[in-house]
């Protein structure tokens, strides 16, 4: 056997590094093949389950170290066991999206400008600088500014306003810091009026659509911008931000965004942030990366998923819907051909994995 | 502010401007006796309601009031509750002693002991070991241990097998333990003395040694063989059997009596040997597991024909109460009653000596428990000099992290105590200073630190360390290793399934189950695997219709095999697991056709 390249020059640089001799170099390549060697999977290994094993039982002793982040100026990301199911299950709406964002030459250099820029990716809605009421009766909507928010948010006012005509289509009053809309005396139902005000309290001002919150940190000598909540689609578009190295942990998004190797790739980057200090081999994370995306989108294990994919009947009727699987096998002739772990259980046959596969073979004749 | 609101029984009944007045006249009113002292009155200054209680279903407890940083029970009163002259009940009317409720507790503000209470203090608790409930009370020095452990202790406690009831001879208890001989500690809290645990005691006052046996691993006990040869901890087990005359739709009914062989079920003439023409067992005969204790037959379910004669055969069914398989003993009483249903009702109650074993559960009070490891014969334990051998070796690894502090006190407490001849009094907040241990100990020539110079029993040497040592208070616990053990080569099987039972009083095995089998894929196992869940479980060889692939019959008789859905008689044998056969029957109720395809076994 043969190292492969990248070993075989970590080798060489671990032997010129402590000056090794060519007899000693010798040993120690053959020691390492011993590793490697003794590291391969056996033919017909169970290696499904032994990644389930190895990555579920972790998980159990990690339900109760479960970490809350206190502060104000941090990003909280969900991690423990929660990531790990929001992986496995592919949710769609997970806990905690967030966004790692580098930056370009300027920026990232640059604390005071990081900011800036990560100030002015933060959505602000009109409800985050204005308090909103209605008077029903009078029928009136009053807009009343919060004008330390405005100000560090870097907005003004009269463009605003300009904004909120534009969704209402009509022109207000402006007293001090309190904008009033008015429909006295005109013929308009109530619940128009919510409608509207509703309509106000989403009305997008400024930033990134979907960033809630950007906060700066540091990464090694460069700022980065951390967010809470993502958009990798406009936020790849802006200038100022290192598309090459920006990253989301929603995974359906960089699935769609990106592509489905990339999310592949982060399904196992996830993974290992989630597992934390617990030891856990990378080939278990590779094998369920590839698992959840090998039909070219992103799916859950469960039964809408993986195991309700399963080419074997029995297979999906021993894991959830039992009376459903057997009927519409039958429906439409199903065959089983008795080839994974479960099936050969429930028939009573030795299972086809390890010595279950193992044959002699008999040579006849001379 | 506006008015508080005031409730009667969680009632709005009015409202009030001072409530702080209305609640203090209402406790003045209480306190004199004007208003029955069961009536709770809560003041909440965050919602500004006053709440006022009567209703039944409250929980209240006394305490002793304060005014002005004075408590109001001195020492006048209770000299004069010592001397007779005024009672608990002239101390809640003078308002001396009032009932306070959870909600009312609100409001006030106890101290624990007279020592600590200060002017801002309403109340006082009569004993700090109120805050305890009963089980943790009865600890000795529970202060001073972690609470956890304390917790422990207290449920521990109701597991120590003693002198359950006075009158346990009479009783027929289904389950019942009674110790040999109960002890009344030598370290004891106040409370026992309160419900009267010395009467009906549950342990032994013990010798124990702390070292770090082998044998002691784990909360493992070495115990002295001796000891419990000579009785320590001997306890005697009861059982009650039942048995019912059952009454049939029909007249017909159950008939207590020696069942003859015509019977059907009929067990062997071995199995009857206990019981006698009327079918109840003979008191004091000794009894095995599977003999009958109670001769019962059962009319037929149906009705039989009527025989060419015109006479109904009697024919009728076995259904004797046995004893059960992993238990033995003699027949203590038997007793015969009505059940609610004016059927005869046969009671017997079977007794077993139960030695202590490798196994059974002991424990300390304060939650130091453990299990026997070994039993050592009185000549290989160790010794002092003075020729003194422990009943019982401890490991001292326990303490480490559990630091239970009363364990190592009790020691040196039961010691001078039984030096001196008296008790100790260990009440949770009772001081009783280590000091007074060590002058006893020192006055009766013992080193005060409660260490002995121990020699080994094996090889005579003095010990390197000196071993602390004492009496200390011993529970055994019910948990017998005698009726946990469990194992099965051959044994029962479902009638469904045709795979073992489970469970210890059907005969069971130990599941092989999921997380097992996943462990055995795991390592590619896959013969081993087979073995347990198919050869060891419900292997069965049946018969596959090569046409057709339904599940074909073997008609012994006319020594032929044939398919009975396409009348094909190219059949093959099939070995499967039962539950496989079973998936195959139901499916086929289910209306679905599944079709078994044979190929070569390769």
């Amino acid at each position: 056997m043969t190292l492969p390249d990248h070993i075989l020059a970590q080798v060489e640089e671990f032997a010129t590094k402590h000056k090794l001799s060519a007899t000693e170099k010798k040993k120690l390549i053959k020691k390492v093949e011993e590793w490697l060697e003794s590291a391969r999977t056996e033919y017909w290994e169970a290696v499904g389950l032994v990644a389930a094993e190895s990555m579920g039982e972790p998980a159990t002793q990690a339900t109760l170290k479960t970490f809350h982040f206190a502060g104000a100026a941090e990003v909280s990301v969900t991690s423990g066991v929660d990531r790990m199911l929001e992986i496995a299950d592919a949710l769609r709406k997970i806990k905690t999206p967030s966004m790692r964002i580098y930056l370009k030459d300027p920026w990232n250099k640059d604390e005071a400008k990081a900011r800036e820029f990560a100030i002015s990716l933060q959505e602000t809605t009109l409800t985050d600088v204005a308090k909103i009421s209605e008077d029903y009766f009078a029928k009136e909507i009053y807009i009343e500014f919060n004008e330390k928010e405005l100000k560090n948010r870097n907005l003004d006012m009269d463009d605003i306003i300009k904004k909120i005509d534009a969704k209402t289509k009509k022109k207000g009053k402006k007293s001090g810091n309190v904008y009033v809309i008015s429909w006295k005396g005109q013929d308009i139902p109530l619940a128009k009026l919510r409608k509207i005000r509703m309509q106000l309290e989403r009305l997008h001002l400024s930033g990134v659509k979907g960033i809630r919150f950007a906060v700066v940190g540091k990464e090694g000598d460069e700022f980065v911008v951390n967010t809470s909540g993502t958009n990798l689609k406009a936020v790849l578009k802006l200038k100022q931000v290192d598309h090459t190295r920006t990253y989301s942990n929603d995974i359906h998004e960089v699935a769609s965004v990106l592509g489905i190797e990339a999310a592949r790739y982060m399904i196992i980057e996830e993974l290992k942030k989630a597992y934390g200090d617990m030891e856990v081999d990378l080939r278990h994370f590779s094998l369920l990366a590839d698992l959840l995306t090998y039909e070219g989108y992103y799916e859950a294990v469960g039964r809408t998923g993986i195991a309700g994919k399963k080419g074997s009947v029995f297979a999906r009727a021993a894991f959830e819907e039992t009376g459903k699987h057997l009927t519409e096998a039958a429906l439409w002739e199903e065959e089983e051909h008795l080839k994974g772990v479960v099936e050969n259980l429930i028939v009573g046959l030795p299972v086809k994995v390890g010595t279950g596969r193992v044959k002699l073979l008999m040579k006849l004749g001379d | 502010m506006s008015e508080a609101k005031v409730y009667i029984n969680g009632r709005l009944v009015g409202f009030h401007k001072e409530p702080k007045k209305l609640v203090e006249a209402i406790r003045a009113k209480r306190r004199n006796g004007q208003i029955p002292y069961t009536v709770s009155v809560t003041y909440y200054e965050t919602t500004n309601e006053v709440y006022v209680y009567t209703d039944a279903g409250r929980v209240a407890r006394p305490v002793i009031v304060v005014k002005d940083g004075k408590p109001l029970l001195t020492e006048e009163h209770i000299k004069a509750l010592e001397e007779g002259r005024i009672t608990w009940r002239d101390l809640v009317r003078q308002g001396i002693v009032e009932y306070l409720d959870a909600e009312e507790e609100e409001n006030a503000y106890i101290a624990p002991d007279y020592d600590s209470v200060t002017k801002e203090h309403t109340h006082v608790e009569i004993h700090p070991i109120i805050i305890l409930g009963f089980g943790v009370s009865m600890l000795p020095w529970a202060e001073r241990n972690l609470s956890s452990r304390n917790l422990h202790g207290a449920k521990m406690l109701d597991q120590g097998l003693g002198l359950y009831a006075a009158n346990f001879r009479l009783r027929t208890d289904t389950m019942s333990y009674v110790l040999y001989y109960p002890q009344k500690p030598i370290v004891k809290s106040r409370v026992s003395d309160y419900i009267n645990y010395d009467r009906r005691p549950s342990g032994q006052n013990i010798v124990v040694a702390l070292t770090p046996d082998l044998y002691a691993m784990d909360d493992a006990l070495v115990m002295n063989l001796d000891s419990v040869q000579r009785g320590l901890f001997r306890a005697v087990f009861f059982r009650t059997y039942v048995g019912v005359e059952r009454r049939y739709p029909g007249g017909q009914r159950d008939r207590f009596e020696l069942p003859t062989p015509e019977v059907s079920g009929y067990l062997g003439e071995e199995y009857y040997h206990a019981i006698g023409e009327d079918g109840l067992p003979i008191p004091e005969t000794y009894v095995k597991g599977g003999d009958v204790l109670i001769g019962r037959t059962s009319p037929p379910r149906f009705l039989e024909e009527v025989t060419q004669f015109g006479i109904i055969e009697e024919h009728r069914n076995e259904s004797s109460i046995t004893v059960r398989m992993d238990e033995e003993g003699y027949v203590d009483t038997v007793l015969i009653t009505d059940d609610p249903n004016g059927s005869r009702m046969v009671k017997v109650k079977l007794r077993q000596e139960k030695i202590p074993e490798l196994g059974d559960k002991f424990a300390a009070r304060g939650g130091q428990k453990g299990v026997i490891g070994m039993l050592v014969p009185h000549e290989d334990m160790p010794y002092t000099e003075n020729g003194i051998v422990p009943d019982l070796i401890f490991n001292t690894h326990s303490f480490l992290s559990r630091m239970t502090v009363s364990y190592l006190l009790e020691i040196l407490g039961a010691k001078a105590g039984a030096l001196k001849g008296e008790h100790i009094d260990a009440t949770p907040w009772h001081e009783q200073p280590v000091e007074y241990f060590e002058k006893v100990l020192r006055e009766h020539g013992f080193r005060p630190t409660g260490k002995e110079i121990l020699y080994d029993g094996v090889t005579g040497e003095e010990m390197k360390a000196r071993i602390y040592m004492g009496p200390m208070y011993y529970q055994r616990l019910k948990h017998l290793a005698s009726q946990k053990i469990q194992a099965r080569a051959r044994g029962p099987v479902q009638i469904l399934t045709r795979q073992p039972t489970e469970g210890k009083a059907r005969e069971g095995g130990i599941r092989f189950g999921e997380m097992e089998r996943d462990t055995l894929i795991g390592h590619g196992a896959a013969m081993t695997l087979y073995e347990r869940l198919v050869e060891e479980s419900d292997k069965t060889t049946i018969l596959i219709c090569e046409q057709c692939g339904n599940v074909a019959v073997d008609d012994a008789i006319r020594k032929e095999r044939y398919c009975p859905v396409c009348g094909s008689r190219r059949v093959h044998e099939v070995e499967v697991s039962y539950a496989f056969k079973l998936l195959l029957d139901e499916l086929k109720a289910l209306g679905i056709y599944p079709k078994i395809v044979l190929r070569d076994k390769a």
